[in-house]
């Protein structure tokens, strides 16, 4: 009651004087744990999400809050994880708070006295410290929690990426099936009328022998032409989970030529490659850039399919576009892109095929950034479109965090 | 003229099947000659050549139907067997409709394979043999005077002679002279035969 206070005062000047004394050390302590408070704050803008930045200047600052800073240690444990101010010591004169994460107990926070001081509240330790000690434990508490979930979400949105990669890949791998079952179609061919000719020659005498081994030869050959698309197949559609190497991009790219060059030959498309040679390695997630290369080359394909083009081609080409970084582009010489089509390219679900799903392009983006690398479009001069994927080369001494 | 072999000329893009077909019909004597692609076969085309085609309908650049459609536009009677994919079939189709000998599915079974082969190269001989005599009758009839031309034409008609030489205006022996001619150019020993083979070319 304000009204009766200040009548108090008015009628008792020397106890007003008092209160006024205590008025002020309350105040200053409400400065003091504002400051703490907001010095936490403020920590939190610059820690960049990492906890351990985030403790250990929290618990730097705790002393300067208490009431005999230059005999005072502070200690955070929370999570199995330590920081201590760099004077810290255990004492007897200590004063302890929880720290509490979604509702458990997760951890404390602890000031020490390093030599005894004058009995106040508790121990050598005021009501206010107290109150401001259990307000820095809250204060943390919400802050794990929300580290903790953040990492959680974007947990989330990694494995949520590499399961829709994934997906984008085995529908690619549908859409190819019908092709590449006419791939596998052509050396079963070979290897069932190589067979059925030596068995001839060989009921017709001996005479055919060098001709028979010939073919057994050319048998093996073709086996081996099956089962390896078979396997750059099951290659593709296989590994869900992501897992980064060093890689040799071109060699990447040779690899995808194999199962791209089922569908340019199917659609009269000519696929020629220039690669330079000796490219620094680039670390990445093999599967998932061939499924990129896969794509643009597919893409291509489809694009010339629209035009009249009797010299279709799907140019990849590889090089260095300044120290750090090398560029690998798609050209195609077909129908090009129209403005409308080219600012939604990489939407998901846009898509101007007629069975198309429309998740390549946006897929192959979300896997480019996540290597670090830049992809782009842009039109051709005389006709087509050409898209550029730029991936960054590590040199050395330089940390890369996959 | 000089007399050919038939032979079957394999057209695929395919060198392993191209090679493995290659065989297979050597192994049981049959000559083949093999391209690997249609453009190489049709630089290479002779009509006078006889045998059949086996072609792959699924080839880069000049695609086996547009080969058809080529020949046909040569007037080739050359006989194709159409080798498909599984699920070329409206390919295939499209190709028998347009006159294709047949159709072959990959992979299939080395006698079949042999029987269509063999079965379209007798069409070939025989459409060859009736494109010969027609060819050799229309020279006979070439042959021949005008005169002789206009008394076949009456005998072939079922004119008797004296019609024939008040109609043309000649004496009945004369006209007698001119058909015995006619028999003997046209190479008929009789009057029946004449008929039929100015009949197979008219």
């Amino acid at each position: 009651m304000a009204q009766a206070r200040f009548d108090d005062s008015a009628a008792a000047p020397e106890q007003s004087r008092e209160e006024l004394r205590d008025l002020s050390r309350v105040l200053q302590e409400r400065i003091k744990e504002l400051d703490c408070l907001y010095g936490i704050s403020h920590i939190v803008e610059n820690s960049g999400g990492s906890l351990e930045y985030i403790l250990q200047e929290t618990v730097d600052l705790l002393p300067l809050s208490w009431g005999y800073p230059e005999i005072t240690a502070a200690q955070i444990v929370i999570q199995g994880r330590g920081v201590t101010t760099e004077n810290f010591s255990a004492t007897r004169w200590v004063q302890r708070a929880p720290i509490f994460v979604h509702g458990e107990h997760a951890g404390d926070v602890d000031v020490f006295y390093l030599e005894q001081r004058p009995q106040r509240d508790e121990g050598p330790f005021t009501v206010d410290e107290r109150k401001l000690l259990d307000a820095v434990a809250e204060r943390l508490g919400r802050i794990v929690e929300r580290i903790n979930t953040e990492r959680l979400l974007k947990m989330g949105q990694h494995e949520l990426r590499d399961r829709l990669t994934h997906l984008a890949r085995v529908s690619t791998m549908g859409e190819m099936a019908s092709n590449i079952a006419h791939e596998v179609n052509q050396p079963l061919t070979a290897i069932g009328t190589f067979a059925q000719a030596c068995r001839r020659m060989m009921e017709a005498g001996p005479a055919h022998q060098l001709e028979v081994l010939n073919a057994l030869n050319r048998i093996t050959d073709e086996t081996q032409r099956a089962a390896e698309i078979v396997r750059r197949l099951k290659d593709l559609v296989r590994r869900q989970e992501t897992e980064r190497a060093w890689c040799n991009l071109n060699s990447l790219i040779r690899d995808v030529e194999h199962l791209a060059a089922v569908d340019a030959r199917l659609h009269d498309t000519k696929l020629r490659l220039v690669l330079t040679p000796s490219l620094p390695p680039v670390l990445v997630d093999r599967i998932q850039i061939q499924q990129v290369i896969l794509n643009l080359i597919r893409n291509g394909i489809d694009a010339m399919q629209a035009s009249e083009a009797v010299d279709r081609e799907v140019v990849v080409r590889t090089l260095m576009r300044g120290r750090s970084e090398i560029e690998l582009s798609v050209c195609d010489n077909g129908c090009g892109l129209s403005s409308d089509v080219g600012s939604r390219l990489f939407e998901p679900f846009f898509t101007t095929k007629p069975h198309g799903v429309g998740v390549g392009l946006s897929i192959s983006q979300s896997i480019v950034t996540a290597h670090h690398g830049r992809i782009w479009y842009s039109q051709n001069a005389s006709r087509g479109t050409t898209f550029f994927v730029t991936l960054p080369t590590v040199s050395e001494g330089s940390h890369e965090t996959a | 003229m000089k007399q050919h072999e038939p032979t079957v000329f394999i057209v695929d893009d395919d060198a392993a099947v191209r090679d493995a077909l290659g065989l297979l019909l050597r192994s049981i004597h049959l000559s083949c000659e093999l391209y690997p692609s249609a453009n190489a076969f049709l630089e290479a085309y002779d009509a006078d050549r006889p045998g059949c085609l086996v072609l792959d309908v699924r080839m880069p650049g000049m695609s086996g139907l547009e080969l058809q459609q080529e020949l046909e536009r040569l007037h080739s009677t050359l006989p194709i067997i159409f080798l498909t994919a599984h699920g070329d079939v409206p390919m295939a189709v499209t190709a028998v409709k347009a006159g294709a000998a047949d159709f072959l599915e990959k992979p299939f079974r080395d006698q079949d394979l042999i029987d269509k082969i063999q079965h379209a190269i007798a069409a070939d001989t025989s459409i060859r043999r009736k494109l010969e005599d027609r060819r050799q009758i229309l020279a006979r009839i070439q042959s021949l005077t005008p005169r002789e031309r206009e008394v076949m034409d009456k005998v072939v008609d079922g004119s008797p002679n004296k019609v024939i030489a008040m109609d043309l205006g000649l004496s009945q022996r004369t006209v007698e002279i001119h058909r015995t001619r006619v028999m003997r150019k046209m190479q008929a020993s009789s009057l029946s035969q004449l008929v039929q083979i100015v009949m197979s070319v008219r």
